[in-house]
């Protein structure tokens, strides 16, 4: 016997009231920080909210996430979630992710969470652990699946943060953003050789497992047109690890100078000379884990 | 009138028959859903590893399978589409549905799933619950 259409649609509100409740409930008892497994909106002027982002893992105070949508079709790469889930029927796009800065994210606009067994379902996936199945081949063959991830791409491209290059002309300006003077690094840095008559400041970097170490730049000017610039990476501890590469990549000529440590010294140092308008930047990279700094003058 | 009764018989086994084979897959399904079942309401690392393990032992078994590699690579893409619908937390289709599904005779599928149930049936962790 087929059911009243009116009482399917309360049935159904009632439904969905439940669910609300419950994923309510679950928000309010999470920790007040980003968490992987959580579900969040971001809101950005470019997007037409098509998305949500589904937080699965962190380094360095970045958080890789994926987009997660409510179209059914899961390519190769997607990951399905049941309606049986608290946040579903979800599919998330794991081939589609991006690293994004941990103060992107606003709590406000957390709006759900995955049970660990969809988390790990997915991190597989990122990492190509999980196999394909012939349907899901199929699908990625479909012009409407095509289309669709079409607009997902055209909205994670918008998401795509860009570090704010920082411009060394300012320096000079006395306009050092987020850069501290040496002594307001709480590593001790006497021991570094830097220019006395150089303008310096420095900057930490967390490498991830609490692992960090100093960024310092002095600079000094030659004349109007060209300034010459030492970057120090120095050791938070007594001294770096072993094979942490330091490179500084010339975006104008081109040119990359690579160091790496070899476990004894205390710091590194790279020093070359810039013309107004060149952009250069700084990559630091330990293991798998990176951090790059864009420069500017 | 004797060659009618005598149809009539077959046809009625053979229905028979093929209920009790269809069987053979909802039997795997379950064996595998039992084990899966409890852990998604709350996993820890371990869990998923043991999980994780135990799909890449069967995939092995399957590599192992004394049989024409065609056979093989069959069985495992039907082994995998039965992992992806216990993750993914979906109603098992009947047999027929999906030897449509795979595009294969139901025959075929019944035999495959019956050479996976031996297998299964070789890890101490898949034998029933």
């Amino acid at each position: 016997m087929s059911q009243n259409p009116l009482e399917r649609l309360h049935q159904l509100a009632d439904t969905m009231k439940t669910k609300l409740e419950k994923v309510a409930n679950k928000l309010s008892q999470l920790p007040k920080t980003p968490q992987a497994g959580d579900i969040f909106r971001i809101d950005n002027q470019k997007t037409i909210g098509l998305l949500q982002w589904v937080l699965l893992y962190s380094q360095a105070e970045q958080w890789f996430i994926v987009p997660a949508d409510d179209n059914p079709m899961t390519g190769t790469t997607d990951i399905a979630i049941s309606e049986k889930a608290l946040c579903g029927p979800l599919t998330l796009r794991c081939s589609q992710g991006i690293w994004i800065p941990e103060t992107n994210l606003d709590l406000s606009l957390r709006v759900g969470v995955l049970e660990n067994w969809h988390l790990y379902r997915a991190i597989d996936k990122v990492k190509g652990k999980i196999q394909s199945t012939a349907w899901q081949r199929e699908t990625e063959a479909d012009p409407e699946y095509e289309e669709w991830m079409e607009q997902v791409i055209q909205e994670r491209e918008t998401l795509k943060f860009k570090k704010p290059v920082v411009n060394l002309i300012q320096w000079f300006q006395n306009n050092f953003a987020d850069w501290l003077e040496l002594n307001r690094i709480p590593t001790n840095l006497a021991f570094l050789p830097v220019r006395t008559k150089a303008v310096k400041r420095a900057k930490e970097i967390n490498l991830g497992k609490d692992y960090k170490v100093v960024l310092v730049l002095d600079i000094r000017k030659f004349d109007n047109e060209n300034i010459e610039v030492v970057f120090w990476l120095c050791a938070e501890q007594t001294a770096l690890p072993k094979n942490i590469k330091f490179t500084l990549f010339d975006k104008s000529s081109g040119i990359d100078r690579e160091k790496t440590a070899n476990g004894t010294e205390k710091y590194l140092n790279i020093k070359w000379s810039f013309s107004i308008k060149e952009e250069f930047c700084i990559a630091i990279q330990l293991d798998d884990v990176s951090f790059t700094e864009s420069f500017m003058l | 009138m004797a060659k009618i009764i005598k149809d009539e018989v077959r046809s009625k086994w053979q229905s028979l028959n093929l209920a009790l084979e269809c069987d053979e897959f909802n039997q795997i399904f379950k064996q595998l859903d039992n084990i899966a079942e409890p852990l998604k309401f709350d996993t820890t690392d371990e869990q998923w590893e043991s999980w994780q393990n135990l799909i890449k032992q069967i995939n092995n078994d399957i590599d192992n399978m004394n049989c024409h590699s065609k056979v093989r690579q069959r069985i495992f893409e039907e082994f995998q589409l039965i992992v992806t619908l216990i993750e993914e937390d979906q109603e098992p289709p009947s047999q027929a549905q999906l030897a449509k599904y795979l595009k294969i005779p139901k025959n075929t599928l019944n035999q495959d799933m019956k050479r996976l149930r031996k297998l299964l049936l070789q890890r101490p962790n898949t034998r029933e619950i």
